[in-house]
C-alpha cells in the first residue's frame, strides 16, 4: 500500500518544451555538455555553460530546489576534492601553518573542479528530472542499436532496465509488508549493536529474495505466453520520432558548446 | 475490554499530494473471547485497521488501547502489545526465512527472550494447536510443505507467542477447500477451548458464517455496520451497498421467505437451514394447512 505512489527516480512529471524533447536528443545533449565541460578551461566559459544550463532549467519549469537537491549526494566528494587541491598544490602560498600550506593555485584548481562537477550534475539532472524512466530506456535502446552489429545486447539491456524500474515499487511494497510481518513476530529492527542490526536483516532479505525469484519465474512465463522472444522483429507502442524542434535543439546545444570552446575568453 | 479504538484517523503518504485517507474516525471495542469478522471492499481500510490493533501502525488522531495501554507508548510496552495481539498477515508464508519449521515457529518467542525447554514447549503447543505433527515436521524446511501446511506453520509462528487476540488477514486465501476447512476448524477450537479472541478479515462470507459471531462492515474508512453476523446477513439488500453478498444459505433463506415460506432469515449454516425447513414442513403437516402468510 505504501509503495503504490512512490515516485521512481527523480522524474518530475511536468509539461514543458524540455520534457517534450525526444529522449535521444536529451541523452546526446548530456553527452555533448559533459564533453564540453571537460574541454573548456576558462572561468568565463564555465559561466557561459552555466547560464545555458540555467536557462534550460527554467524552460523545463523545474524548481531551483530540485536541481540543487541532486547536488546533495556529491557534497562530500566536492568538499574532499577542494581540500585535496587546497593542500597539495604547490605554488604561491596564501597561508602557511607548519606542514599545512594553502596555495592560490590550489584554491583556483579546487574551485575549478567543483564548478565543473556541479555543472556536470546539473546537466544530468536536466535529463533525469525531465525524462521518465521508460523514455530514458527507450532512448538508450535506440542509441545503442547501431552497436548490435558487434553483438552488443542493446535490446536485452534496455529490457532489463525497464523490468528493474518496473519492479522497484513492487519490491518496496513487499519489503514494507515483510518488515511489518516480522515486527508482528516481535522482531526489533531498531535496537542492538552493529552486528545485531546486520543480523536483523536476514529475516527481511531472505523472504525478499525468495519472493523475487518466484516473481521472476512468473514474469518469464507471462512474457513467454505473450510470445516474447527477444528484440528481433519486435515493434513498439511508442515510436520515437525526431521532430524539427529536436534537431534544432541538438544543433543549438552543439553550437553553444563548440562556440564556448573556441571563443578566446580572456580568463 | 481488551482492545478499544477511539475515533481513529489514519492516512497513507500524508502531507504529500498523494495522500490517501484510510481510516476516518473508527471507534470500536473488542472484548475477551469474541470472534469478529471484518469485511468490506478492497481498499476500504480493513488491513490498515488490523495493523492498528497491534501498534504496527499508529493513529494520526484518536487512540488505540490494548488492555488499557496506548499503542503509542514506546519501549517494552509496545513489544508487549505485539505479543498480546498476534497479527497474521495475508499470505503469511511469504515471510518464512528459517531452515526448519521449528526455527520458523520459534522466531517470535525467541524475540521475546524465551529459550531452551520453555521455547520447545511453546513451539510444540503452537504446532499442536494448528494440527501439525511436532516430531514429524519440526526439522523439515518450511518451504517443502504443502500450501495448507505452510499456512498453518505461519499461524503457529504467531501462536507461539501465546497471544490473547489473534488477528488474521485473509487466513484462507489461496487454499484448497480441505485446507480451508482445517484452518477454520482449528481457529474455532482455539477460541472455544483456549479462550482466544479472534478478529478475522475475509472476503469469504461462508468462512465467516462458520466461525464468527460479530461482523464489522467497513466502507471507505468508516464503519458502516457493527453487529451480529446473523442480523447482517439477513439484510441482504442493506449489505449489498457495501459490496457484500450474504452467503448462499442466507440468500436461499431470504428467497424462500420472499416466496412465502416463512423460514427464519437469520440462519447461517446449511445445517441450520435444513433444520429450519424440516421444522417448518413438519409444522405444516401437523396443522394440515397452508403456510402462506397474509
Amino acid at each position: 500500500m505504501l509503495g503504490r505512489s512512490v515516485v521512481i527516480g527523480q522524474y518530475v512529471p511536468l509539461d514543458s518544451p524540455i520534457h517534450r524533447l525526444d529522449p535521444r536528443v536529451k541523452i546526446l545533449f548530456v553527452g555533448i555538455t559533459i564533453v564540453g565541460l571537460f574541454l573548456v578551461e576558462q572561468w568565463l566559459a564555465f559561466l557561459a555553460l552555466g547560464v545555458f544550463l540555467l536557462v534550460l532549467m527554467f524552460q523545463a519549469h523545474l524548481p531551483f530546489g530540485y536541481v540543487l537537491r541532486s547536488l546533495k549526494p556529491i557534497l562530500f566528494l566536492l568538499l574532499f576534492t577542494l581540500v585535496l587541491h587546497l593542500f597539495f598544490t604547490p605554488g604561491h602560498y596564501l597561508l602557511e601553518y607548519g606542514p599545512i600550506r594553502i596555495s592560490l593555485e590550489g584554491l583556483e584548481r579546487g574551485l575549478f573542479i567543483i564548478v565543473r562537477l556541479c555543472l556536470l550534475i546539473v546537466a544530468t539532472a536536466l535529463l533525469t528530472l525531465t525524462t521518465s524512466p521508460v523514455e530514458l530506456t527507450d532512448g538508450m535502446e535506440y542509441l545503442l542499436n547501431p552497436f548490435k552489429r558487434w553483438g552488443f545486447p542493446a535490446h536485452e539491456l534496455a529490457m532489463m532496465m525497464t523490468i528493474a524500474i518496473r519492479f522497484i515499487p513492487t519490491l518496496l511494497q513487499e519489503a514494507d509488508r515483510i518488515l511489518k510481518a516480522q515486527k508482528a513476530r516481535g522482531m526489533d529492527f531498531e535496537s542492538g549493536g552493529l552486528l545485531q542490526r546486520a543480523r536483523n536483516l536476514i529475516p527481511l532479505l531472505v523472504p525478499l529474495f525468495i519472493n523475487s525469484f518466484k516473481r521472476a519465474e512468473d514474469l518469464a512465463i507471462a512474457m513467454e505466453s505473450r510470445c516474447y522472444r527477444g528484440g528481433v522483429g519486435r515493434t513498439r507502442l511508442r515510436v520515437l520520432t525526431m521532430r524539427t524542434g529536436d534537431y534544432v535543439f541538438l544543433l543549438f546545444s552543439l553550437g553553444i558548446v563548440v562556440l564556448v570552446k573556441i571563443l578566446p575568453f580572456p580568463w | 475490554m481488551l482492545i478499544e479504538l477511539r475515533d481513529v484517523f489514519f492516512s497513507y503518504l500524508s502531507h504529500t499530494p498523494f495522500q490517501v485517507q484510510a481510516l476516518e474516525g473508527i471507534s470500536l471495542s473488542i472484548h475477551r473471547g469474541e470472534s469478529i469478522g471484518i469485511v468490506g471492499r478492497t481498499g476500504c481500510g480493513k488491513s490498515t485497521l488490523a495493523q492498528h490493533l497491534n501498534g504496527l501502525l499508529l493513529p494520526e488522531a484518536g487512540q488505540v488501547l490494548v488492555n488499557g495501554i496506548d499503542t503509542r507508548t514506546r519501549g517494552a510496552a509496545s513489544k508487549d502489545i505485539r505479543k498480546k495481539v498476534g497479527l497474521v498477515f495475508q499470505y503469511p508464508e511469504d515471510q518464512f526465512f528459517e531452515e526448519s519449521v521449528f526455527k520458523e515457529i520459534a522466531f517470535a518467542p525467541r524475540n521475546m527472550g524465551i529459550e531452551g525447554k520453555e521455547l520447545e514447549e511453546k513451539v510444540q503447543w503452537a504446532m499442536e494447536m494448528v494440527g501439525l505433527d511436532f516430531t514429524g515436521l519440526k526439522d523439515k524446511s518450511p518451504f517443502e510443505l504443502s500450501g495448507g501446511q505452510m499456512r498453518r506453520v505461519a499461524i503457529a509462528s504467531i501462536l507461539s507467542m501465546q497471544p490473547e487476540v489473534l488477528v488474521l488477514d485473509e487466513p484462507t486465501a489461496g487454499l484448497d477447500p480441505q485446507g480451508k476447512r482445517l484452518i477454520l476448524g482449528k481457529l474455532q477450537e482455539l477460541r472455544e477451548k483456549h479462550g482466544l479472541t479472534l478478529v478475522i478479515i475475509s472476503h469469504s462470507m461462508e468462512d465467516l458464517a462458520r466461525i464468527v459471531e460479530r461482523i464489522i462492515i467497513m466502507d471507505r474508512g468508516k464503519i458502516a455496520f457493527d453487529g451480529s453476523i446473523r442480523q447482517a446477513f439477513s439484510q441482504g439488500d442493506f449489505i449489498k451497498q457495501f459490496g457484500i453478498l450474504p452467503p448462499v444459505v442466507s440468500q436461499v433463506a431470504s428467497l424462500l421467505r420472499s416466496r412465502g415460506f416463512p423460514v427464519n432469515p437469520e440462519v447461517l449454516t446449511p445445517a441450520e437451514l435444513a433444520e429450519e425447513i424440516r421444522v417448518k414442513v413438519m409444522e405444516k403437516k401437523e396443522r394440515g394447512s397452508c403456510w402462506v402468510e397474509a
